[in-house]
């Protein structure tokens, strides 16, 4: 299912996204204080066939590299500044992606004395990809949605990507 | 030879329960029993704990604090050292005669914690340090690691003639705690029922262990016993879920040695395992299906044909495996992947012959509110996960999680003493731990 749906992506993305941007998307991920199932759907994400390479989305090392900060987990009092440092090392124009319900409120773990919630609380947020953890499906086409609309606003991202996690 | 040790052991009964021990046997502990592994300790209504297995079934031995202190075991088991540090950090409890005092998982506030993390100076001319997250690897793990690095030769540190080439690990050390998110906290005061949402999200690569060893200990604590087809379905997602962080951890290990090719159909091999489970019990992961009694959601019947499709893709991808290849380009990780190669294979036969008789019935018992002191367990991917939970009139007066991760990361810092760093990633891959476990 999430590898034919992504592949429906494929055409809108070689007119949209790559071209407009010119290159390819550089993604650098910060675990902010996971569980590590986010990073199992991530990992889906790139292992799969129809994945993100196919896209020409890439995980890199260099923040410096990166056009899009991808955050997985609620942010932990302790992980916030080296979040918040990544980002800063990151050359305009960036985007933040929260991928998962911890990043993008707190998830489970919203309102936690040792946590301070969603990614929003400490950095400007992009686009939500709710789940939990989200299908390595709805990671790509948040990405790939992300190419298309090269800022999209997260109240629109927040509409169209929202969906109740597991309950 | 420890008779008042041996005493206290026979006493253990039912299994699970704590045996107390007076001051004196609890002391002898720090001598070390060749009989006793090592599974952790924890601080918890003004005892401290100390968990074992004789083999075969656990051990819980406990003494009472004499003011909120206790005699330290980490000179007889030496993996009890982190455990000591990490009830520091939570409890304040301190272990009398322990030698390392550092904190486990306490972090001072961002931009003030310049005491931390005392990392073990390396001095000398030809020695440095490198430094190594929380951000770092393309997908990143939140944990600090520094490596000492210097010349290594016939196990002593050589000064002289120093070059880049023959530089290896002399000391690795982790700095934790930047996953912590307070689990066992958010669990205290709440029903077995509402916690276990809590223990699903300890660690995403084993939350069925988890959810199984906690409502274990939930249900033993409150006399309920979960049906016989939800303890059929928890023995298969339990299997499932290890053979998949089977897969994962040996995707990363080749993907860390270089053979992206490999690590791909791994990688897609458990993906497809995730997409199955998915279907079969509504959640790629499991998580939030084991409930303490019993189960939320029963097995779709008509997935189980996907489920077993993956379970053949996995054996297939690792039986097509050039093995000879591998351990030469896996080096010191070689024999823990081939253990993981054959645990797939046979844990997929397992769950193959299992699926076919499940019983049919309930998969949900009620929970009485029950009060009193369990252990649970389950096994994971990195060996048995165990909850203990202590109950008041059904709610958790406290609770603890202990994952392998914590005891196998000495033997991980030990392990890699002598390597280069790309032989290091390697191994540090191979052992699949849970950073998440171990911060809570
Ligand atoms: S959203 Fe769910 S899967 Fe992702 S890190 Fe949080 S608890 Fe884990």
């Amino acid at each position: 299912m999430d590898e034919a749906a992504v592949s429906s992506l494929a055409a809108r993305l070689a007119d949209a996204g790559i071209t407009r941007l010119g290159r390819s998307l550089a993604v650098r991920h910060v675990d902010a204080g996971s569980c590590g199932g986010c990073e199992i759907s991530l990992a889906g994400a790139v292992a799969l066939r129809a994945g993100l390479t196919r896209y020409g989305i890439t995980l890199v090392d260099d923040p410096r590299e990166a056009d899009v900060l991808l955050i997985t987990g609620v942010v932990t009092t302790t992980m916030a500044d080296a979040v918040t440092r990544t980002l800063g090392a990151m050359a305009p124009p960036r985007f933040v992606v929260a991928v998962g319900d911890c990043a993008v409120d707190g998830g489970v773990f919203k309102g936690a004395p040792t946590v301070l919630g969603g990614a929003e609380r400490i950095v400007p947020v992009d686009l939500l990809i709710a789940g939990c953890p989200p299908s390595p499906g709805r990671i790509i086409a948040g990405l790939v949605a992300l190419l298309e609309a090269n800022a999209a606003p997260v109240a629109a991202a927040r509409r169209s990507s929202r969906i109740e996690p597991h309950a | 030879m420890n008779p008042a040790l041996d005493v206290a052991i026979a006493s253990a009964a039912p299994p699970g329960t704590a045996v107390m021990l007076d001051a004196a046997t609890w002391r002898s502990l720090a001598a070390g029993d060749a009989r006793l592994g090592f599974v952790g300790l924890f601080v918890s209504g003004g005892r401290v704990h100390a968990l074992f297995t004789d083999g075969s079934a656990p051990l819980l031995l406990a003494t009472e604090l004499i003011a909120n202190a206790y005699p330290s075991i980490a000179t007889g088991f030496p993996q009890a050292a982190w455990f000591e540090r990490l009830a520091f950090d939570q409890t304040g409890a301190t272990a009398e005669g322990a030698t390392d005092r550092r904190p486990a998982i306490a972090q001072g506030a961002a931009g003030t914690d310049a005491a931390w993390p005392r990392f073990i100076e390396t001095a000398g001319e030809g020695f440095y340090q490198i430094g190594a997250g929380p951000v770092a690897g393309r997908i990143a793990s939140p944990v600090h690691r520094r490596f000492s690095m210097g010349r290594f030769s016939m196990g002593r540190f050589s000064m002289g003639c120093f070059s880049t080439d023959d530089t290896r690990i002399l000391r690795l050390e982790h700095r934790l705690g930047y996953a912590h998110r307070g689990i066992a906290g958010l669990m205290r005061g709440k029903s077995p029922r509402v916690a276990a949402r809590f223990a699903a999200r300890i660690a995403g690569d084993a939350t069925v262990a988890h959810a199984v060893a906690f409502a274990r200990a939930a249900e033993a604590a409150s006399g309920a016993v979960a049906p016989p087809r939800a303890v059929a379905l928890r023995a298969i997602m339990v299997a499932v879920e290890r053979m998949t962080a089977d897969l994962a951890a040996l995707a990363a290990a080749v993907a860390a040695a270089g053979d992206a090719r490999f690590a791909t159909l791994l990688g897609q091999a458990r993906e497809q395992s995730a997409v199955a489970l998915g279907e079969a019990f509504g959640h790629r992961l499991m998580m939030d299906i084991v409930v303490p009694g019993g189960l939320a959601l029963d097995l779709r019947g008509d997935a189980v044909a996907s489920l077993l499709a993956a379970l053949d893709r996995a054996s297939l991808v690792v039986r097509a495996f050039a093995w000879g290849r591998v351990r030469r380009d896996l080096g010191p990780a070689a024999g823990i992947a081939q253990a993981r190669a054959r645990s797939i294979r046979a844990l997929a036969a397992s769950v193959r012959a299992d699926l076919a008789v499940v019983p049919e019935g309930i998969i949900a018992a009620a929970l009485p509110a029950g009060t009193g002191t369990a252990l649970g367990a389950a096994e994971s991917a990195r060996g048995m996960v165990y909850h203990w939970i202590d109950l008041l009139d059904g709610q958790i007066r406290d609770c603890v999680a202990i994952d392998p991760s914590a005891r196998l990361l000495p033997a991980l810092e030990a392990g890699v003493v002598g390597l280069d760093p790309q032989a290091a990633a390697v191994l540090i891959a191979c052992y699949g731990l849970s950073v998440g476990a171990i911060d809570g």
